[in-house]
């Protein structure tokens, strides 16, 4: 059953599917495209897609992005051989980090949240990078401002445990 | 349509990193993405986040995830650092002062390393850094004495002497690799290597037939490289019983020395850059001004390709070059190449230390001076690149550690430390 499904997936790549973000807004894809979405992709093997997915988490605005993304990405897997793959995985790559510097935080958030829901891999990556990147360089005392987050060391902990991380403290 | 992230955060910065915060599986992947530094600095954030980032799942994901990226390193000065300031007692102690390059980082230790007693011949004895490897430095104290130490953790480990005694510090090469290190000297027809597994020195027959001498020693992905700067690369796995020998002839460069064989070591380097073997080479009658190249030893044909070539004319002529006194009329040293960007080297030229990038030819930076206040002179410092989890590398030989973990006086006074009940602690990492 498992293995006809698969086969299904790969000659049916150019079937449609429908995607109904949580404001309505219904978005149509081929599968190819949303299978990208590992959420997606299972349930295309379970054969539920028939009458579109709703994503109850994932707003129009967001889901817009996501596709775009996933349009953009579709080519990554199935174009093996092809000779122009390496300037294309030259010009994703550019796509993919004007794409992450453009992003506002708050819609940062809601895409990290959407690619962690939909299982995007990729996507998921890129995005917690970015806030990594943003993060890194930071002091502990700008983290905890940063992330709103108390210090519940005593003076003599957080002092331990400076002293074993000295190395990382930039002086 | 977007304005830079302020450092402090506003409220639309709130809803991002407040949000990741109270997302438990969305703040790991981001913590899984952070510089070996930066995860370190954010165990002291709060209790919450020390547990999650020194839970034994965390950083074995973390190391996986890093292993295969590196995304951190160094610049090592080989003049250690002596603190003058009285010794606490217990076991010696080499700590790493970190500076990100092109800043130059420091090794700090106490004067106990060097003799005391012998102070009017103080300056031959300053330990110096030999040789690095995945977390582990390989230094030597005064009379012969060598050390291995994790300057992460500080953690330092007094080799034993062999008969005979060793050679001399060029020789001597350390490689790390899963959790075990070796340190070994290429001599005639032997290798004469300390193993971590067994804890003891011993000698393997080895046939080196083309290798005259040793200019440097590097390792990389488990090997040890000596590098003979006139023809070769001699590669072993030291970790083998019978080790067998891999000589790789370096490409024909033109530069030759003028002032004697003693020179090569200013114009050419060897090391690894970005997972490749590299070789930088300085000829300085190449032109009008001296030229640089770049060759990296290539993927599929397993031959060296010539990647930059940059004439100091074309240097001079970049407005990068106003921001620096380089003299015009003196060729630079070679210094050495970013072990992460092979396009990113370094060369030495009146005491400073220049950061140029072999791609838009341009100077990026230049230094004159290490974190601990030394100038940079004209040996150029040691390129090491962070493992993703430092303070778990541990210097002492398997069969010791858990002897070493346990009788540690130092251990004792801050065991109540939140960290102590963390899992992640596979081998011993003191304070």
């Amino acid at each position: 059953m498992a293995a006809a499904a698969a086969e299904a997936t790969i000659d049916g790549g150019g079937k449609m599917i429908i995607l109904i973000s949580a404001d309505g807004k219904r978005f149509e894809v081929t599968e190819a495209v949303a299978s990208q979405s590992q959420l997606i992709s299972n349930m295309i093997e379970d054969d539920c897609t028939e009458n579109g997915v709703r994503l109850p988490n994932v707003d129009g605005d967001i889901l817009t992005m996501v596709v775009d993304y996933c349009n953009m990405h579709a080519g990554d897997a199935a174009a093996d051989g092809d000779t122009t793959k390496a300037s294309s995985t030259e010009e994703l790559k550019k796509f993919d980090a004007e794409l992450v510097q453009a992003l506002e935080n708050p819609v940062l958030f809601k895409l990290i949240l959407a690619a962690n829901f939909l299982n995007i891999k990729s996507l998921l990556d890129m995005t917690c990078q970015r806030v990594a990147d943003m993060m890194s360089g930071k002091t502990p005392e700008q983290m905890r401002e940063t992330f709103s987050i108390e210090n519940d060391f005593t003076p003599e902990e957080e002092a331990a445990i400076r002293q074993e991380n000295a190395w990382a403290f930039d002086d | 349509m977007t304005t830079p992230l302020p450092v402090s955060a506003g409220d639309a910065s709130r809803v991002l990193f407040t949000g990741i915060r109270d997302h438990t599986d969305i703040l790991i992947e981001v913590l899984l993405r952070l510089p070996p530094w930066s995860l370190c600095q954010l165990r002291c954030v709060c209790k919450l986040w020390l547990e999650r980032t020194t839970s034994s799942t965390f950083l074995s994901a973390y190391a996986e995830r890093h292993t295969t990226n590196p995304s951190n390193w160094f610049l090592l000065d080989r003049t250690i650092f002596i603190d003058t300031a009285p010794t606490p007692r217990g076991p010696i102690r080499a700590l790493l002062r970190n500076s990100e390059p092109p800043k130059v980082s420091s090794i700090i230790t106490s004067s106990r390393m060097c003799s005391i007693r012998r102070k009017e011949s103080f300056y031959d004895q300053l330990p110096m850094v030999v040789s690095y490897s995945g977390g582990l430095i390989l230094l030597t104290g005064n009379e012969n004495n060598y050390y291995v130490c994790n300057p992460f953790t500080g953690d330092t480990f007094l080799l034993p002497v062999p008969k005979p005694q060793l050679r001399n510090a060029e020789s001597l090469g350390i490689v790390a690799r899963d959790g075990e290190y070796v340190v070994a000297e290429l001599m005639m027809s032997c290798l004469r290597s300390f193993s971590s597994v067994n804890g003891r020195w011993e000698e393997k027959p080895l046939v080196c037939p083309q290798f005259s001498r040793g200019d440097m020693v590097f390792s990389s992905g488990g090997m040890l490289h000596w590098v003979d700067l006139n023809c070769g690369i001699l590669s072993c796995d030291p970790f083998a019983s019978e080790p067998t020998v891999l000589f790789i002839n370096l490409p024909e460069a033109s530069g030759r020395p003028t002032r004697g064989l003693d020179e090569w070591i200013h114009m050419r380097y060897v090391g690894v850059s970005a997972g490749r073997l590299c070789f930088f080479d300085i000829d300085e009658d190449d032109g009008e001004s001296g030229s640089m190249s770049l060759w990296a030893l290539g993927g599929n044909s397993g031959e060296w390709v010539l990647e930059y070539k940059v004439d100091f004319e074309d240097l001079w002529e970049d407005e990068s070059y106003d921001d620096y006194s380089l003299d015009e009329d003196e060729v630079p040293l070679v210094g050495l190449v970013d072990p992460l960007n092979e396009h990113s080297v370094y060369v030495i030229s009146q005491d400073c230390l220049f950061n140029i990038d072999l791609k838009t030819k341009q100077i990026l930076n230049c230094t004159t001076q290490t974190n601990a206040g030394r100038e940079v002179g004209s040996s150029p410092p040691i390129a090491c690149v962070v493992p993703p989890l430092p303070h778990l590398v541990s210097p002492y030989p398997s069969c010791l550690r858990k002897e070493a973990s346990n009788s540690d006086p130092q251990e004792a006074g801050s065991s109540d430390k939140p960290q102590k009940s963390g899992k992640g602690r596979r081998r011993k990492s003191k304070t």
